[in-house]
């Protein structure tokens, strides 16, 4: 039994959450959920095996919620976990450049994106073939900035005449290197992580691999991309499978203001809009839309030209000609 | 029919009603997390967590974090107000725990069958880890948490989840005596 194993089981123990403990948490997020004419309903629903709610959510899911209007409500401010963040600055559209990722590592026919929210672009090259099958992916980041912090596990090196930072993680219960990764600044300012698993968790390799990137950018291939952002926004995101739901949004760094596209397949019911204030019809690009500002947002709902349906969600600090311009250059690939 | 976690969280957005089974789902678990972590004001955090995760609600994005996880970084962030808290709680149970008898020190870690001289050691080792490394060890150890999940959950790189993993280990490790007993690699 290792560490972690004695920490999870012979850490500290915990009384278990208490009728009464459960009940009064359940009652504060259920008048925050809703009005108390609503909350009630939810409120006074019995302790349930999670089987059994799945049920209680379908039910909910068909549930018509008319629209709360809060016409002399101020904008409550930009919530987030750590607490309240700064003033939001004004808002200007530029063209926006189309997320790319900047490498190619050769032999490598496989590669897949993904982006952690406000994170860079991380290229995973080779076949993920899932959790518990052999995972000898190589992951390629361009980093920011130089990496702060340091670990006792890793050493430094020279890779080409340029400084880096190597470490091997081992595999906590096979005792097997599983990775190894290295930081290393592969052009003046430029630093890039590329961490070799499985087969490919060696030192040489990864620092073969580190040697054989090439600079080749590539256009990720969004389902769903805009043509215009709000100046200094970054890609905060994206999701998609291509065929149900696609997402992509920008941040703004400084206010954690977000702006999301989302596409999808089918298109959604439309079962009203919390804090709705106004509706109103708009044409994008020829086809009708509606514009929809809430207490905090505003929404477009547009239809395209396959069936498909997008919703653009921006926040209130947007004018209205900056949302309409930005849901048509919403572009469907 | 089960309506997946994120579905509901997209739904909430336009109707908040669609919020309330995620608490009944996932209560429990973000409980015994907190309450391990600080005892009894557990009972509040979790209140506050999940007040937070609906205020957030429209801002949560899948991309690979599910919302298990994503509730486990709110109920941490939550945790960070009570750093000092946290690490009375450990003291506190590590040194209730030591009034108990206890096996001698050369005994193997497998004799080591007074459970409550471990929670000691392990609680004393958890109040002298610094936060940050402490929540990275807790999220991988209670939340079982992946590497990648906590990354994305304390949005930091992966490398630094790592390392501060790799910290935290050694010195719970350190704690326990398990330094001359498994390999310095295993970290």
């Amino acid at each position: 039994m290792n560490d972690i194993d004695l920490l999870n089981e012979h850490g500290p123990d915990a009384s278990p959450l208490s009728e009464e403990a459960w009940r009064s948490a359940r009652t504060k997020l259920a008048s925050e959920i809703s009005p108390p004419a609503r909350s009630r309903r939810w409120g006074l629903m019995p302790r349930i095996a999670v089987i059994g709610l799945a049920g209680v959510a379908a039910v909910a899911a068909t549930v018509a919620v008319l629209p709360e209007k809060h016409p002399d409500r101020e904008r409550p401010p930009t919530v987030t976990a750590q607490g309240t963040k700064g003033s939001p600055g004004p808002i200007r559209l530029v063209a926006a450049t189309a997320p790319q990722y900047p490498f190619s590592l050769p032999g490598f026919d496989e590669v897949s994106y993904t982006a952690d929210p406000g994170g860079p672009v991380m290229g995973i090259f080779g076949p993920s073939l899932g959790e518990n099958g052999p995972n000898n992916t190589v992951v390629l980041v361009p980093l920011p900035e130089k990496p702060s912090g340091s670990s006792r596990g890793e050493r430094e090196i020279d890779v080409d005449g340029r400084p880096g930072k190597i470490e091997s993680f081992r595999d906590g219960q096979t005792g097997e290197i599983a990775a190894v990764q290295l930081n290393w600044e592969r052009k003046p300012g430029q630093w890039v992580t590329i961490v070799g698993n499985g087969t490919r968790a060696t030192e040489d390799e990864v620092l073969r691999l580190a040697r054989s990137v090439v600079d080749e950018p590539r256009r990720l291939n969004f389902k769903v991309t805009l043509g215009l952002a709000p100046d200094g926004w970054v890609l905060g995101g994206f999701k998609g499978d291509d065929k149900a739901v696609s997402i992509i949004s920008y941040q703004d760094p400084g206010t954690d203001r977000e702006l999301h596209v989302v596409w999808y397949g089918t298109p959604p019911e439309d079962a009203g809009w919390e804090g709705l204030e106004a509706e109103s019809r708009v044409t994008v690009n020829k086809r009708p839309a509606k514009l929809i500002r809430t207490t905090q947002n505003w929404i477009v709902v547009g239809s395209l030209p396959d069936g498909a349906s997008y919703q653009l969600m921006a926040p209130r600090d947007f004018t209205t000609k900056q949302v309409v311009d930005l849901a048509g250059s919403i572009r469907i690939h | 029919m089960h309506i997946a976690d994120d579905v509901l969280i997209q739904g909430s957005v336009r109707e908040p009603e669609q919020f309330a089974p995620l608490f009944d789902r996932h209560a429990v678990t973000i409980h015994r997390y907190l309450a391990r972590r600080i005892g009894a004001p557990a009972d509040d955090l979790l209140a506050e967590t999940f007040l937070i995760a609906f205020r957030r609600r429209a801002a949560y994005q899948p991309l690979g974090l599910d919302v298990r996880a994503w509730l486990f970084g709110i109920a941490t962030n939550v945790l960070h107000r009570h750093v000092r808290q946290e690490e009375r709680h450990y003291r506190a149970l590590a040194r209730a725990a030591g009034e108990q008898p206890r096996p001698h020190a050369d005994d193997t870690v497998d004799a080591r069958v007074d459970a409550t001289a471990l929670r000691a050691d392990l609680a004393a080792a958890l109040a002298k880890l610094k936060a940050r490394d402490r929540d990275a060890l807790l999220l991988l150890a209670y939340a079982q948490l992946s590497y990648a999940e906590i990354a994305a959950t304390l949005d930091i790189p992966i490398g630094t989840v790592r390392s501060r993993i790799n910290r935290a280990r050694k010195v719970t490790r350190a704690a326990l005596g398990l330094a001359d007993r498994l390999p310095e690699e295993d970290m």
